[in-house]
């Protein structure tokens, strides 16, 4: 079992109950007309059967369609050498050309793996496999593209290998360059963490939300971005950040967080219009936010008001907020009186 | 057998004497269990079912929302899952084991609508189901949670139903392994294989929301 030492135990009363009385008598009022006539049904195929034809057939159709296609004309005028795979192309040769390679085979019945993956299993194997090794390519299929062996090795959570593997093979920005989707690039986010390399992990976070705007994981990338910089104390980025969450997902979960910290931010900066305006915008947004009185009360002190007065006025007040990192510049904490040392214990 | 709230559910609340005979009645077969009530129902008593509906709606109802990640079309899920119930009545062997039965006829209905809406959204035809947050945490479930489940909705929305299901069932619905594999139809060794696989992708991919950075 894979460790779960990240995953929380999630308590059932977290969980909202959805066997309201309302709604049990709502379902059964439906169910009680529809049980007089519910009765074993006959299964009648007939009335599929058309429709099954259509899917087969159509499916026969997108199938010949995008696999099947007829052989490409060898042309004899080509100046050039014919390659491995043009040989491969000509009736007749394509099984000639794969035959060295099965009798070389020292494990015929074994189970081919992909020769990437084998590459990177084999303590001396290299990870990329050389023309000679690969079967002869064809014009007639598109090319498979084997996962990268960082990403094999993530998948074993051997973040350190990973890493050598990426660094080896051109770098982290080869990497990224490379990365297929946004589902890589944050593999190669977390490899980056795992490895304690913040700026790369910052680069993938962009390279998601430039690249790939229009995926789910942009804003939560946003979101992590927004985080990591303003822990780096960068909050004039953090804030971007945080804002570009709120515009690929301004409904999400943490728009309201994103927004606060936002203006955090622009408190931490003294930009009094700026937070004047976002502050606004969090008391339109989310007229019941669980820092609307703490957002008001900074601003207005920034802004050279009674701040008291105001946090009074709006009565919010409980700033039980995780995310409340507070720069302290602008508003210092109450530090404790110092403890006075132990004194040496008495003997009695 | 029945719990005190599940009696509360079935007492009706202001209706005629007609309507009091048949709370009334509704009660008294409350305290058959389930065996007792499907061998009634599979006689034609249509007060034995509504017993059994109204012990189970809402776990029906709750296991139908937390597979799917929100509400939609929950509520013909489980009318649809109490027809084919009722339909199939003569087949259950084992008339205890209702629930876990009634569950996995829950459970294919809601894999089977996941994956006609995946294959309408990959065709156009359909837009992708937002994870509602609201249907699945509780009123008062503090921000932190609230925080979590959004992830962990999130990420279960990228790996296969298969093994959403099956973890969601584990860990979301507290269900043990042994019920899993009833409630999802197959044997113990694939529910373990899916749920391990599930697991590892949340475990790998999830963020505590106020952990610190390990960089």
């Amino acid at each position: 079992m894979t460790t779960n030492k990240n995953l929380p135990e999630l308590p059932p009363e977290a969980l909202r109950d959805h066997g309201s009385d309302e709604r049990v008598d709502r379902i059964w009022q439906r169910l009680e007309g529809d049980l007089d006539s519910s009765r074993p049904r006959v299964r009648q195929a007939w009335l599929w059967a058309p429709a099954a034809l259509v899917i087969v057939f159509g499916s026969g159709v997108f199938v010949g369609a995008r696999w099947v296609r007829p052989a490409p004309v060898v042309t004899p005028l080509s100046a050039e050498p014919a390659s491995v795979g043009d040989e491969a192309l000509r009736p007749g040769q394509a099984p000639a050309a794969q035959e060295p390679a099965k009798l070389d085979d020292p494990h015929p019945s074994k189970e081919k793996k992909p020769a990437a993956s084998q590459g990177l299993l084999g303590p001396g194997e290299p990870a990329v496999v050389s023309p000679e090794q690969a079967s002869p390519p064809t014009a007639s299929l598109p090319p498979v593209l084997a996962a990268p062996e960082w990403q094999v090795l993530m998948d074993r959570d051997d973040h350190a290998l990973a890493w050598k593997s990426v660094e080896a093979q051109g770098g982290f920005d080869a990497a990224l360059a490379k990365a297929s989707g946004a589902a890589q690039l944050m593999i190669l986010v977390d490899m980056a963490r795992m490895n304690g390399q913040r700026a790369a992990a910052m680069k993938a976070l962009r390279a998601v939300i430039e690249k790939h705007p229009g995926d789910p994981r942009a804003a939560l990338a946003a979101y992590t971005l927004g985080e990591m910089l303003e822990r780096a104390g960068d909050r004039a980025g953090a804030a971007k950040a945080f804002a570009a969450y709120r515009t690929l997902s301004p409904k999400g979960d943490f728009a309201e967080d994103a927004l606060a910290r936002q203006v955090d931010a622009a408190i931490a900066q003294g930009n009094v219009d700026l937070a004047k305006q976002l502050a606004e915008q969090y008391a339109k947004d989310f007229p019941t936010g669980r820092r609307l009185g703490e957002i008001r009360a900074r601003v207005a002190k920034l802004a050279g008001v009674d701040a008291g007065a105001v946090a009074a006025d709006a009565g919010a007040g409980e700033d039980d907020t995780p995310f409340d990192e507070i720069d302290d510049e602008a508003q210092p904490k109450p530090k404790s009186a110092p403890k006075p040392a132990p004194k040496p214990a008495q003997g009695k | 057998m029945a719990s005190p709230r599940q009696n509360a559910r079935l007492r009706l609340v202001g209706g005629t004497e007609a309507a009091a005979k048949k709370a009334q009645r509704a009660a008294d077969r409350s305290a058959l269990d389930d065996a007792q009530l499907v061998s009634l129902a599979r006689d034609g008593h249509v007060g034995a079912f509504e017993a059994l509906y109204r012990r189970h709606a809402a776990f029906a109802l709750n296991v139908a929302v937390r597979i799917q990640g929100n509400p939609g079309d929950v509520e013909d899920i489980v009318h649809d899952a109490f027809i084919r119930a009722h339909q199939r009545l003569a087949e259950l062997r084992e008339p205890s084991l209702f629930r876990s039965w009634l569950g996995s006829i829950v459970v294919r209905l809601v894999r089977t609508r996941m994956r006609r809406r995946r294959l309408l959204t990959a065709l156009g035809l359909a837009s992708v189901e937002p994870v509602d947050l609201d249907s699945i945490a509780a009123p008062d479930a503090s921000p932190e949670v609230r925080a979590q489940l959004a992830q962990i909705y999130a990420l279960l929305r990228t790996i296969p139903s298969d093994e959403r299901i099956a973890w969601t069932l584990r860990y979301i619905e507290r269900h043990r392994l042994e019920v899993v594999a009833d409630l999802v139809g197959c044997s113990l060794a694939t529910v373990k294989r899916r749920i391990s696989r599930a697991q590892a992708f949340l475990a790998e991919h999830f963020v505590p929301p106020y952990a610190e950075d390990p960089a």
